[in-house]
């Protein structure tokens, strides 16, 4: 994803990049960090990020989090590319399994989170076009439906049914097989 | 986490493709489908959900419903409504599972498989788990990246080079229990011909497969196992860095190495292999090897030594690829047994079995004059114990760590001990071993018997570099596979999982150390687990 492939790019991720929240908070990251952010990774590209990196649609509170979520993960994929094989996935071949259990127990504590957060989450992720953070975090919500009742899930995200009794009855037809 | 009530409907909110995103990490498609119902806003945002699932068990049934008959045709309306709506969008992945094929027309299938070969971008799965009359044909042109296909034994045909076929974007191809028509060379030409990315091929029990011809620039990646009539593998791969054989060329009858019907090679040139898996098929001989490219090869796995003391036989696979790796450092392999008694023969016939059973020669694995196995750094043995009997270990082990002088770090899984009653005469005849980097040993499986404490005394007296040695009992082992919180009720695991190690054990450990008289045992009976450190 984010790793740095060529030496200069080696070179250039000691180099820091400041960011600043719609709050006007500002963050000091590695830019090994902050390009796993793909946004951020084309503003650098493009020789846009003196003076700080402004993200107006994310708060401070949201951007520390990321934040948090990129250091960690930005020293795995710093290991990725460290390994000599491209094969980690060939089942006899050396993973470091610790590793990336830690990283999944990690990640699983990231996602320890309320509601409101995990959407304003996911919303960051998206606009600053991180996968992996945005996968993470739109599977929480795909589990938190998974096995619900329409009812359950409307009840659980205060959705409102302004569906007419007569088209509801429609859409059932319409996908009767999903409902048999 | 329930809202509170006036918390505001943040995942309707959502724009659109953060929606599809969410909907395909469901489980199954229909679960998306029944978001539908929720309200006007997701009336028709499903139907386009990144991933789509489709099964035809009843979706509500749940896993105990799973044998449940659907009402016909309501699962294929579902689909092709589904695809309809879609129209050319593409897809992100699309599995297919048939469960009830008789729900399905073979036509319908073929249709879907169409389909979706032509729109889902990463991956198509189609998944069909009764054996079924129809063929299910690929079509000659797809744009799909990844074609994964569990056939259950049903016919697939491939394309045909003849017919120009293209799949262009292929780069994994992963086809599972297929009765290949037209055999190994309808899929040596497709893979050859009309995949030129293709960089992972993945085959497994294919049935008709008894040639397998590759000429694929792109290929990084072969997986074969359980090709049991495969007879001639002929690979040409100029990027190729994994090759997995696993119990192919199985031969049924005996052995005629000068009869040429009955002959069965392995040919593949790969410059720039790295890593082979190679494990026979039980009671064979290994075909002829002829690898070209073994000089870059660092890592092997899936060997089987058949072991009779320290004598080897040289029917596997495993010790020619030790002894033809000159730059391998990393070996995974499997000490086993094999004779008469191991296969329920009575005692007194166990010596003139038939060559079929215990196919090659007994030849001595430390023979004076023998040359270490390239440059190996680490090695994990799993001793297939049920079929290794107990006499053996000490010996076989050491033949192998006298191969092997440059280790620095061995593990050893050890399991139940084997019934065999084969007599082996350890003649008493030892090599010196030195192994001068060793620095780190773990041994599971540990039961305190006389010939593991004496395969830990054979190790200190052989190195005096070693930094940690762990050995677990099977409890540790039990208690470690599983979260800490479960709580192994100790009656289950003693009757189970070995009998508590006796305390004279530990008192024996403790006299067993480096030579050097430093390090020291931290011995925890209650958790299994006997740990040296320097």
């Amino acid at each position: 994803m984010a790793s740095a492939g060529s030496g200069d790019e080696k070179a250039a991720a000691a180099a820091m990049i400041t960011l600043i929240s719609s709050d006007n908070e500002k963050f000091e990251v590695t830019e090994a960090t902050a390009t796993l952010s793909q946004t951020i990774r084309h503003m650098i590209e493009d020789g846009c990020t003196d003076g700080g990196v402004p993200l107006p649609n994310v708060t401070s509170k949201i951007l520390a989090r990321v934040i948090e979520y990129c250091k960690k993960h930005a020293t795995a994929a710093a290991g990725e590319e460290g390994s000599s094989s491209s094969f980690s996935d060939a089942a006899f071949l050396e993973v470091d399994r610790a590793f990336l259990e830690e990283l999944e127990e990690f990640d699983d504590a990231f996602l320890e989170v309320d509601r409101a957060t995990l959407f304003d989450l996911i919303l960051a992720a998206n606009y600053l076009d991180i996968k992996g953070l945005l996968n993470l975090t739109c599977q929480k919500v795909a589990d938190s439906v998974k096995g619900k009742t329409p009812e359950q899930i409307r009840e659980m995200y205060n959705i409102v049914n302004d569906l007419t009794p007569e088209e509801e009855a429609e859409i059932r037809r319409e996908t009767q097989w999903a409902f048999e | 986490m329930d809202a509170a009530a006036g918390d505001p409907d943040r995942i309707s909110a959502l724009p659109d493709d953060l929606l599809h995103l969410i909907l395909g990490f469901l489980p199954e498609t229909t679960a998306a489908a029944r978001t539908a119902v929720l309200s006007r806003r997701w009336r028709h945002v499903w139907v386009h959900a990144r991933n789509l699932v489709l099964s035809d068990v009843v979706p509500t049934a749940g896993y105990a419903g799973r044998r449940c008959r659907a009402t016909p045709g309501y699962f294929a309306g579902f689909v092709d409504r589904l695809f309809a709506r879609r129209g050319d969008a593409g897809i992100g992945s699309l599995t297919i599972r048939l469960y009830n094929h008789q729900c399905t027309p073979p036509e319908k299938v073929a249709e879907w498989i169409r389909y979706a070969v032509q729109h889902a971008a990463d991956s198509f799965l189609p998944r069909i788990a009764q054996l079924s009359t129809a063929t299910i044909e690929l079509p000659s042109h797809g744009t799909t990246a990844s074609i994964k296909l569990n056939l259950y034994g049903s016919t697939l045909r491939l394309p045909s080079p003849a017919a120009a076929s293209t799949y262009g974007a292929l780069t994994e191809l992963v086809l599972h229990s297929p009765l290949l028509d037209g055999g190994g060379r309808a899929l040596g030409d497709f893979a050859s011909s009309c995949c030129p990315r293709l960089r992972k091929l993945d085959i497994g029990i294919p049935m008709c497969l008894p040639e397998l011809v590759l000429r694929a620039d792109a290929l990084e990646e072969l997986r074969l196992y359980h090709s049991e009539d495969l007879r001639e593998l002929d690979v040409t791969a100029p990027n190729l860095r994994v090759l997995v054989v696993d119990r192919c060329f199985f031969r049924s009858e005996p052995a005629h190495d000068d009869d040429v019907s009955t002959r069965r090679v392995a040919r593949v040139v790969a410059p720039r292999l790295e890593a082979i898996g190679m494990r026979d098929a039980p009671f064979c001989k290994h075909p002829d090897l002829d690898i070209h490219g073994l000089a870059g090869v660092c890592r092997l796995g899936d060997l089987y030594l058949n072991m009779t003391g320290r004598y080897y036989r040289d029917a596997s696979a495993g010790v020619w690829l030790l002894e033809n790796c000159p730059g391998v450092e990393h070996v995974e392999l499997s000490l086993g047994h094999r004779c008469g008694g191991s296969l329920g023969f009575p005692a007194d016939e166990v010596v003139n079995l038939p060559e079929f059973w215990t196919p090659g020669e007994l030849i001595d694995l430390a023979a004076e004059g023998t040359a270490p196995f390239g440059s190996v750094k680490s090695l994990k043995v799993d001793m297939k114990a049920s079929y290794f009997p107990q006499n053996h270990l000490v010996e076989s082990m050491s033949s192998l760590l006298l191969r092997c002088p440059r280790l620095t770090s061995l593990s050893i899984s050890k399991r139940a001990s084997c019934t065999c009653q084969c007599s082996y005469d350890d003649s008493g005849y030892h090599r010196k071993i030195s192994l001068g980097s060793l620095a780190e040993v773990e041994i599971s499986g540990f039961t305190g018997k006389e010939e593991e404490t004496d395969l830990v005394s054979l190790l200190f007296e052989s190195s005096s570099s070693i930094k940690r040695m762990t050995l677990l009992t099977r409890a540790a082992k039990i208690l470690g596979s599983q979260p800490w919180k479960v709580t192994v009720p100790p009656s289950w695991n003693e009757a189970d999982h070995g009998q508590k190690i006796d305390p004279l054990v530990a008192e024996k450990l403790k006299g067993i150390t480096c030579s050097t008289g430093q390090g020291r045992w931290d011995i925890k009976e209650e958790e299994g687990v006997y740990t040296w450190t320097y």
